[in-house]
Parts: structure tokens; sequence; C-alpha cells
């Protein structure tokens, strides 16, 4: 039990990871499939800003007088970079999204399975 | 400049052109077409360098900035780095090949062409990242050309095709960042070879084995490995020509490099049981994708399916974790890509000129269009691996390492395997030779122009030759076969 | 039944992470490797070593410049791949475009008056990005912000008519063209490719025009990609 306590952070992740997985598997609708992928990747992203927490620690900025401890810049760069990725594919899934709409009148997954079968 | 200088040259030079390619010649077709192919042609050039300059020394390493690893990045250029002379070649090829379908491009071939070469610098950097991360970014950046030339053209169904390839790539990536963080978390760094020393002594068993899963998934399911290659058929046979040949035979490869890497860089923590899940996906993909090749009457999907089962061969060298099947599974890695893009192309150039998809329409199409019949039926022995093809070599090692590992099984997987694909080969073979035409367009059919049937002929030529330089390739994919191999065994002591 | 199966493998995927997760070090320990091993090298470098104070700027431009790259060229492809999928659409009918919403004139002049103030504030973002929290793209969202709500409250044929002409490729490719004149500089310069000089004045110089690059060109892709988009 203070092992999830101490990685409570951890544990949030994990379920975000999992809401936004289960929104990409369970639902038809293709925007609230993006939607769901959004939401796993809200979860990475946190999970690795996280990992350079320190407690009590200052932003790595070095100026003016600051403590000792600082949380580590490198994850932050990382998720910087990871958000303009994922802002990326959201908008070409998006842009895909629109042209399929425009092609079939539909963005439900089973409707445009079943035209596809005929 | 020295040979390592030329190394961030092997995806920065794709890249600068296509940042270049739509402030240049958005309105003009032949300089875009002509400025991207150059680009491709001086890469291959760039990659046949360096692999020339790599010589007898297993890597060429590269600090970014000058920053040395694990501070900055590092770019490494190692035998299996090589591949980015298949990358840039077939790229190239394809290129060639597109330039008589400039209409059904779009309205701005510039972007289409500078999408391929966005794909080539991503590919070309992915096969030389040393750095996590930087892995992570490339493979991002090939994955994001690739979903959208999926859509490019108008064909009613790619968009769809498009999504239903975003959608699962999307997660995997995911996965493989995941993994990422979970590596950082245990090591605090993202330097390949400074993680691989450092995961043993971090002592989180139940965390590295989660790195190692999600790494795993991850690209298992871009390398398409059964049963995660639901996304691949209609991906591959919905996308233009040139576009399913540089998927099958190069994006798809992203997968199983992928998994050689984690297999280096997590060495034991990965062993035994993703040796054990490859062999055994891996001889099912063999089976399931050549049966359902063989059922399919859509000529794209039919490859489309065969790409599945020759993925399925490299997984199972990999996951046999002998030298001869893991060097015949890498030696596959190349020589599939060359087969896989002739074959595709010679397919695209079928269905251009008469606008028909499913084989049985196609009959007869042999003897009006020779050059592009004899190419389909020439790559589709050799893709079912009849010496001296380059398909040959690879299946050929796997099954020798079979043996060794006394799986006599799976031996039986191989040549069974090999056995479906003549089966297939020889049911397109005879349509298009030995029956006669049934659909009007197929008699009206003519050849191809001759900057269509080259790449063809080029790829299937070196398809088929390539066994002659396959004791050649073996030897020169030695040393990091055996590195594999090294690095998943059980050593006593522990690493 | 779908909805069981999917319960099903997450409720998987869950029981996984966790087992996982959970053996971690403790997120926020100032002695987990995370925080001692490569960060710790960085934070003892300082800003003399890193070519700025704001050490997050420091690792996207100086240390891992390459990552950078690839990203500014990533969200460049978006904008690539975006126009290429709608190009292959079906032309929208017109009906559609009669229900779109006509700006309301309050929210357009609050907007308008808005604007410059918010140009300000990108620039300062993208210029201080040394040493205060900021820095090149993360100004350039502002800035393509700004644009997306020009377009929205007034119109976004105003904008387009703006932003159209033959030179809009080359803004849009800023971004990577400045990365690579820099790169090209360094490896003049140092030797190695994205390699920056030394300390001093020239360095400075540089990390500023990547900031200015990268955040011109990204607020120009953004909004490149939201005027494709809008268009249906």
């Amino acid at each position: 039990m203070e092992t999830v306590l101490a990685h409570l952070d951890y544990v949030a992740v994990a379920v975000v990871f999992c809401t936004g997985l289960y929104i990409l598997l369970a639902r038809q609708n293709l925007l609230k499939k993006l939607i769901g992928l959004n939401i796993m990747e809200t979860a990475v992203f946190a999970f690795i800003v996280t990992t350079g927490m320190v407690d009590d620690g200052d932003p790595p900025l070095l100026a003016g007088d600051l403590g000792p401890a600082f949380a580590s810049p490198l994850p932050h760069a990382l998720v910087l970079t990871g958000i303009v990725v994922a802002v990326s594919m959201t908008s070409l899934a998006l842009a895909l999204i629109v042209r399929i709409h425009c092609e079939h009148g539909t963005i439900e997954l089973d409707e445009l399975l079943d035209r596809d079968g005929s | 400049m020295n040979g390592p200088d030329l190394l961030p040259l092997v995806f920065m030079l794709p890249l600068v052109v296509a940042a270049l390619l739509p402030a240049l010649a958005l309105k003009r077709p032949e300089l875009s077409w002509a400025l991207a192919l150059t680009a491709a042609l001086v890469t291959a050039g760039v990659a046949a360098v360096l692999t020339a300059t790599l010589g007898e020394s297993l890597a060429l390493r590269y600090p970014v900035g000058g920053w040395a690893a694990p501070l900055g990045i590092e770019l490494v250029f190692d035998r299996l780095s090589a591949i980015t002379i298949v990358f840039s070649g077939v790229t190239a090829l394809a290129l060639v090949f597109s330039r008589t379908l400039a209409g059904g491009l779009g309205p701005r071939p510039a972007l289409f062409h500078a999408l391929v070469l966005v794909n080539l610098g991503g590919l070309n950097g992915f096969a030389v990242a040393g750095d996590l991360f930087n892995l992570f970014v490339f493979m991002e950046l090939l994955s994001v050309s690739a979903y959208a030339l999926v859509a490019a053209g108008r064909g009613s169904g790619s968009a769809l095709a498009a999504l239903k390839y975003l959608l699962p790539g999307a997660v995997s990536s995911l996965l493989v960042l995941f993994s990422i963080g979970v590596v950082f978390a245990l090591t605090g760094s993202l330097n390949m070879a400074d993680v691989a020393e450092r995961l043993g002594p971090a002592g989180a068993p139940a965390a590295t084995a989660l790195a190692v899963a999600l790494f795993a998934s991850g690209f298992m399911i871009k390398a398409a490995l059964f049963p995660l290659h639901f996304w691949l058929p209609d991906a591959h046979s919905a996308a233009p020509g040139p576009v399913s040949a540089l998927l099958s035979a190069l994006v798809v490869k992203v997968g199983v490099i992928g998994l050689i890497r984690g297999q280096l860089l997590f060495g034991e923590a990965a062993a035994p049981a993703l040796s054990q899940v490859l062999m055994l996906l891996g001889a099912v993909a063999i089976v399931a994708g050549a049966v359902a090749a063989t059922v399919q009457s859509e000529l794209k999907r039919l490859l489309a399916y065969s790409t599945v089962s020759n993925v399925g061969y490299i997984a199972l060298g990999l996951g046999l974790a002998t030298t001869a099947s893991v060097a015949g599974s890498l030696v596959h890695v190349g020589y599939h890509g060359v087969t896989k893009a002739g074959v595709f192309l010679a397919a695209a150039a079928l269905i251009e000129r008469t606008g028909l998809h499913d084989i049985e329409d196609l009959r007869g199409l042999g003897h009006r269009m020779p050059w592009s019949a004899a190419a389909i039926s020439a790559g589709m022995v050799a893709l079912a691996g009849v010496p001296p093809s380059a398909a040959f070599v690879g299946k050929w090692q796997i099954a020798l390492g079979a043996l060794e590992a006394q799986q006599p099984v799976l031996i039986a997987v191989i040549l069974g395997g090999a056995l479906l694909a003549l089966g297939y080969g020889i049911r397109v073979i005879n349509a298009l030779f030995f029956r006669s035409p049934t659909h009007a367009r197929v008699v009206a059919a003519r050849e191809a122009p001759p900057s269509t049937v080259l790449p063809l002929v080029v790829l299937v030529g070196l398809a088929l030759s390539a066994g002659l330089t396959g004791a050649l390739m073996i030897d020169f994919v030695g040393p990091v076969a055996t590195a594999i191999v090294g690095a998943i065994a059980e050593t006593p002591g522990g690493r | 039944m779908r909805r069981l199966a999917a319960a099903l493998a997450v409720g998987l995927v869950a029981l996984a992470l966790l087992a996982g997760l959970l053996s971690l070090p403790e997120p926020g320990a100032p002695d987990s490797p995370a925080q001692r091993h490569v960060s710790a090298a960085y934070v003892e470098g300082g800003a003399e070593a890193g070519g700025a104070a704001n050490l997050v700027t420091a690792v996207l431009l100086n240390y891992r410049g390459l990552d950078t790259f690839g990203e500014v060229l990533v969200i460049f492809s978006a904008l690539l791949a975006v126009l290429v999928v709608l190009a292959g659409a079906p032309e929208s009918e017109p009906d559609q475009a009669a229900t779109r919403l006509a700006p309301s004139p309050v929210v357009a002049f609050i907007v308008r008056l808005t604007a410059p103030f918010m140009a300000a504030f990108a620039a300062f973002v993208m210029i201080s990005g040394a040493e205060l929290p900021g820095g090149g793209f993360q100004g350039g969202v502002v800035l393509g912000a700004m644009a997306i709500l020009l377009a929205v409250a007034m119109g976004r044929e105003r904008v387009t008519d703006a932003l159209q002409g033959g030179a809009r490729f080359w803004v849009r490719a800023a971004a990577p063209l400045t990365f690579v004149l820099v790169a090209t500089i360094g490896f003049a310069t140092t030797g190695w490719w994205f390699g920056l000089p030394g300390p001093g004045p020239w360095r400075d110089a540089l990390v500023l025009a990547l900031d200015i690059g990268i955040g011109i060109g990204g607020a120009a892709v953004l909004a490149g990609i939201f005027l494709a988009l809008s268009r249906r």
C-alpha cells in the first residue's frame, strides 16, 4: 500500500492511459477514437515529466537565487517535442476524418465497415 | 569532409530538399521530380560511401553537435545501417516509376515528392540512430509521411485505409515512447549503448520487463507481425502504386529493425520470452500470410499478405536466435525489400494501364504488357525463394538455423511457406500469360513507357541474381548476428 | 460485446502497467537515476556549457538539437500531409458554406484590438527563451493561435488573403531551413554538424536565430494547417 501511495503519480498515469485506450477501442465514432488517442498521449507525457520531478525542487532555470535541487530539464525537452509530434498526428488524423466524411457522409466506424464490405 | 562527417547527411539531405521542394517547385512538377530523384540518388551514394568507410570496424559513431554521448545525441552507422542503401535506392526507383503517374498524384506533385523525401529521411535517420528518443523522432517522421502517402491521390477508400493505418501506428509509437520513459526512469540516460550497460544494475525486473513488453509490442505492430498485422492489407493495397512499394518494402522493416535494436538494447532482459514469442508468431505468420495470399482475388492484397508472410520469416529467424538464422533474417530484410518493391511496382504498372485490380480481370495481360508482366512473374518466383533468387538466401539460412536449434517442425513450416508462395506466384503467372483476356481493357492495354519499366527490370533483376552475392551478404551481417545472439544469450554470471 | 472485450483488454494492460510502474524509483526522489546521470551533468554545466540559463532551451537547441530539428520537420510534414490528404477529397456542396457562422462584430473588435498584444507577447516569449521559460516553438504557438483567432473572428478569407502568395512555403519552411543554416554554420565553425560555438555573442546570436526561425515557421505551419482544415 505504501508503494502505491509513494507512486501515486504513476498510478494516475496508468489510470489515464487505460481510460484513453478504452475510448480508442470501444467507441465507434472516429473523432472519439482520436480523442482517446490524445488522452493516452497525455498520460505518457505526464509520465515522462514526472520522472524528472524532484520534491520541493526548482524549475531548471539557472537565474536568481535558487536552491540546490533542480527538476531535470531533459524530460521537459522530450515532452515538448512529443507534444509537437502528437499535434502533427492529430492534425493529419483530422484531415483524414474530414475527407472520410466528405466521401462517405459518416464517421462511425461500423457504418463505414458495412459500406466497405458490400 | 571525411567519412564520418557524411553520417548526418544520410538523413539531412532528403529532409532539407523536402523542406525546399514546396517553396521552389510547387507549380513545376518536372523540376520537383528531378530534385527529389537527385536527392534520393545522392543519398544512396552517401550511404554507399559510409558503408565502404565502415570497412572492417563495427560501427562509425558521430556525436551530433560535438556533444559526446550520453550528454548529446549519438549517431551510429553499423552494418545494419547499411540498409540505408536499400532505402535510398528503392525510393529513387519508386520516384522514377512515379513520373508517369503524375496525374494521379494530385494537383501539386511537389507535396507528394516532398513527403516521399521526408519518408526517406525518417527511414535513414531511424537506421542510424544511437539515441532512443532520436529513434522515436525519426520514427514519427517516417510514420507521418507514410500515413499521408497512403491517402495521396484520389482513391475513394484510401482515406479510411490511411486512418486504419494511422490509429494502430500512433498507438504503437506511443507504446515505444512509454517504454523509453520507463527506461529513462530506470537508467537516467537515453543513449542506447549507455542504457544497455545500465539496465542490468538498475535492478528493477518488473519495470524492465514492462519496458521490454511495451517496446516489443510497439514494434511488432509496426512490423505487422501476426496477429498485429490487421492494418497492413488495407493500407498497402489502397495506396497509390509506388507508395505500396515503399510501404511493403521499406516502412514495414522499421518494425523489424526496431525489434533488432530492442534485442541489442535489452539483452538478457528480453530473452528468452521475446525470442520465443517471435519464433511462435513468426511461424504462424508465415503460414497464415501465405494461406491468406492464396485466397485473395485482388492483386495488391495478395502482395500485402505476402509481406505479412515474409515478416514472419524474419521474426522466426530472430526468434531462433542462432547466428545462422539471425543472419538470414538480416539479409532477408534487405533482399525482401528489393524484391517486394519490384513486384509492387510491376503490379502498379499493370493496374495503372488497365484500371483493373482483380487477378481474374487481368487475364491475358501478359501478351499486351510483356515487360511488366514478365517482371511481376519473375519477381513472384524470386519471392518464393527459388535459387539463386534473393529470398532463397535468407530462407535457407533461417532453415539452417532451425536445424541448429533442433526444431525440425519449423523447417517444414519454412518449406511449406515457400511452396505456398510458389503456388500463388504461379497463379498470377497463369492468369497473366496462359489465359485469354476476359476484360475489354486488357485487350486495349499497351506496355508502359520505358521510364516506368526500367525500375521494374532493375529491381527484379537484382532480386533474381542476388543469390549470387548471398555468401557475401551473410558474411557482411555476420558481426551483427553474433552481437544479437550474444546480447540475448543468458550467461551464467549475468551481465 | 465489443465493450466487454475492450474492457478486458484494457484491464490486462492496466495490470501490466501497474506491476511495472510500481517498481520504478519513487517519483520526486532526488537521488533517482533520472536525476543523477545525464540531468546532473546538464545542471552542472550550467549556462556556460549549455548556452542558455533556461536549461530546457539549452537541451532543446544545443545538447539535443537534432531532436528539435526532427520535431520541426514533423510538424512541417504534417502541414504537407494535411494539404495532400485534403486535395484528394471531393469538393464540398455549396450549401455547406451557407451554414458557417457569421463572425460577431463584438468578438471581431476585441480580437482585432488584442491581436497586436498577442503578437508582442509571442515575440517576447520567442526572444527570451534563453533566459526565461519560453522559447521558439512556444512563441510560435502563441502567434499561430493569434492568426487562428483572427481567422475565426474576422472570417478566414481576410487571413488567407494576407498569408497567400508565392513566398508562403518559404515562411512555412522557416523552422527547418533556419535549423539547417545554423547546423551548417556549426559544421563550418566547429567541425560538427549542429554544433554551436563556445560562450560568446556568436552563440547567443545563433540561439536567438533558431528561436525566431522556429517560432515564425511553427506559427506559419499551424496557421496553414488550420486554414486548410477550415476550408471544408
